[in-house]
């Protein structure tokens, strides 16, 4: 049975998610979706649903003292896949002031979700016109979109084209993966923000071949998150880099927001391809490399406080 | 879709899944499903279906006085009976209600819905509200006028007719997702979103861990005689021994049936005989006579179990899948 996609819809107050939320609920897409949300106040608009939540976010008696996850989803999801029809995708709305992870988290370490359902992405909703103060103010809005697979930059129309370009600069020096949508009202064809699959590295890089590329120099934004990208034209050993990410991820994952990757192990003719959020962690090997292709490694951090230098140390330390 | 292979029944195939299945106390029994239906069935007779609620059905029991009472997330709490129509008891506009619960000593029914867990008796609802979702409710054995209800770290344990009281609260950390009694009323045990359970010696709250399963415990019976509890989230089904002050403490528990590359999804054990059923992930369903190691398979190949109960007389098994698959097969 394929899995549903879900979307975790994040972005702070005002940002234009409810826009977003009521054009999905009342257009004629010919989809069927269900919306968890906070407080709504209503169930059941046409072909849709809404499903009504309190965000319970509980820790797992797991040792890993980061790791939270939604309650209320696990609970919400399993009782969505009782339903004789089937959706075509499942939005998460999650509250303004919300951290992401514990959302995220939960497609990683709950089994029953995992097996019905799959992550496609996490996109922030950003306010063009305020996001530059809501930043200063705010370290759950630099984090929704240092967290972002795909960013909606929203109410466009109501800066000028030099705002908009330092809005996006900004957006950049926190992200420099998502993809940036411009829209105005959220307005914004649906399919090219739901099923996109963006949570997937391998497949957003199928899209974009030079996502990764262009980033050789870390960002910082002034919170003290940015990005360091790492790349490597040798092949890497496989036993020493899943350890150091692991290692890595364990004594720093508080920090360190997501991970994604694209590896070239040694003697292994596909591509690693890895993403973290905080310190869980999955990969795969994927497609392999063609024959006449130019095999490379890359990883990028997004997090607090990166240490660029030995971030770097320790994955030159991998090449095979 | 290949067909399930099945030994010794008949079989329907819904268009919805199987969430639930139950005997009323007539011996009439339900499969509830995905699509809000019940599908009544009777000796010998094909199920009949009455349109119950708008969405899936969550939760299913057998109403005290007979019929069926049910929860979907259409947000209301409905009684069924067979040739009348369902009768709503409690309806909320936008929350789900996700567990129903009766006790045939006190006649008391009960549901949860998000934070609140709601007892009904003669017209009149009393609501108990925790800081949690309640996930789990379910009456004492003995009178069946205490309330237990789960929660994130621990269970609660009201007077079910009285709101105005502090319950006493039975700590433990972590999120608890069900609670069930033991027959004699000593024991409360909980699963976990952590792959255990937790059990409380209800007289002075003395905590009991049960750990160790590969997946999550979804399904829990105890035997007819209260002296074990079965349990589900494993290849093979686990069995605890509650014999003793102590119950399972210090004391390893037993394996019981094949050891397949399935999780058993579903246990359920007989009213009369000591044979436990099992359904797993992959679609089979086997019974096993304790102590005597060698499983029958009643149905193999299907898709993953979701409901098993022997019908009151012990003669049958009724079996739902997660794809509409269902069976009445013949028990042992």
């Amino acid at each position: 049975m394929p899995q549903v996609p879900v979307t975790v819809l994040t972005g702070y107050l005002g940002a234009g998610k409810t826009t977003l939320l009521n054009r999905i609920l009342t257009e004629n897409h010919g989809k069927r979706y269900a919306v968890i949300v906070n407080e709504f106040g209503e169930i059941g608009i046409d072909n849709d649903l809404v499903v009504d939540t309190d965000e319970e976010v509980f820790e797992m008696n797991n040792g890993c003292i980061c790791c939270t996850v939604r309650g209320d989803l696990i609970r919400i999801l399993g009782g969505l896949m009782k339903r004789k029809e089937k959706f075509d995708a499942i939005l998460i709305e999650t509250t303004g002031l919300a951290d992401p992870s514990p959302v995220v988290q939960t497609f990683f370490v709950d089994d029953d979700v995992k097996e019905k359902t799959r992550l496609d992405s996490i996109t922030t909703v950003v306010d063009a016109k305020h996001i530059a103060q809501r930043l200063k103010e705010s370290n759950e809005a630099v984090e929704q979109i240092a967290f972002a697979d795909q960013i909606l930059l929203n109410k466009t129309d109501l800066v000028t084209a030099e705002e908009l370009a330092n809005v996006e600069k900004i957006i950049r020096s926190l992200n420099p993966l998502a993809p940036i949508h411009r829209t105005e009202r959220c307005s914004i064809d649906l399919d090219k923000v739901l099923g996109q699959n963006a949570f997937d590295l391998a497949h957003a890089l199928e899209l974009k071949p030079h996502l990764l590329d262009g980033n050789e120099h870390e960002h910082e934004h002034e919170s003290g998150i940015g990005s360091v990208s790492l790349s490597s034209a040798l092949p890497l050993d496989g036993d020493k880099v899943t350890e150091w990410l692991r290692n890595l991820l364990t004594e720093r994952g508080q920090n360190i927001l997501r991970t994604k990757g694209i590896l070239d192990v040694k003697n292994r003719d596909e591509r690693l391809v890895f993403q973290a959020v905080h310190m869980v962690m999955e990969g795969d090997y994927q497609s392999a490399w063609k024959p006449d292709e130019k095999r490379y490694s890359r990883i990028v951090f997004i997090g607090r406080d990166l240490d660029e230098a030995e971030l770097q140390r320790g994955f030159s330390a991998c090449v095979a | 879709m290949s067909e399930p292979r099945l030994t010794n029944g008949q079989s329907w195939r819904f268009d919805a899944p199987v969430v639930a299945c139950v005997y009323d106390i007539n011996g009439i029994g339900a499969f509830a499903l995905g699509d809000g239906t019940l599908r009544v069935f009777a000796a010998d007779q094909p199920p009949k279906t009455i349109d119950v609620h708008r969405g899936a059905i969550l939760a299913l029991s057998a109403h005290p006085e007979g019929g069926f009472l049910t929860g979907g997330d259409d947000g209301r709490l409905v009684h069924t009976t067979l040739g009348e129509p369902p009768r709503e008891i409690y309806a909320h506009n936008s929350r789900w209600i996700d567990n129903v619960t009766v006790s045939s000593e006190s006649g008391l029914i009960a549901c949860t819905s998000g934070k609140t867990a709601i007892v009904f008796q003669g017209g009149q609802a009393t609501e108990f509200t925790h800081a949690t979702t309640a996930t789990g409710i379910a009456f004492d054995p003995n009178k069946g006028r205490r309330l237990a209800v789960s929660h994130y770290n621990g269970a609660s344990l009201w007077w079910a007719k009285s709101a105005t009281h502090e319950p006493k609260v039975l700590k433990w950390k972590g999120s608890h997702l069900s609670i069930s009694w033991s027959p004699d009323g000593r024991f409360l045990i909980s699963s976990m979103q952590e792959n255990a359970l937790h059990g409380w010696r209800v007289e002075d709250a003395a905590d009991m861990r049960m750990s160790g399963y590969p997946s999550k415990v979804k399904s829990l019976a105890w035997d007819r005689r209260g002296r074990a509890l079965f349990t589900s989230g494993s290849s093979r089904v686990v069995g605890w021994t509650f014999t003793g002050r102590n119950g399972p403490m210090g004391r390893e528990p037993v394996e019981i049936g094949p050891d397949r590359d399935g999780i058993v999804q579903v246990v359920a054990a007989h009213p009369e005989l000591d044979l436990i059923a099992a359904g797993t992930s992959d679609g089979a369903v086997w019974f096993e006579w304790l102590g005597e190691p060698g499983a029958n398979f009643a149905m193999l190949n299907g898709a993953k179990i979701t409901t098993l109960n022997f019908s009151p007389d012990g003669a049958h098994l009724a079996i739902g899948s997660e794809d509409g698959f269902a069976a009445l097969v013949q028990a042992a």
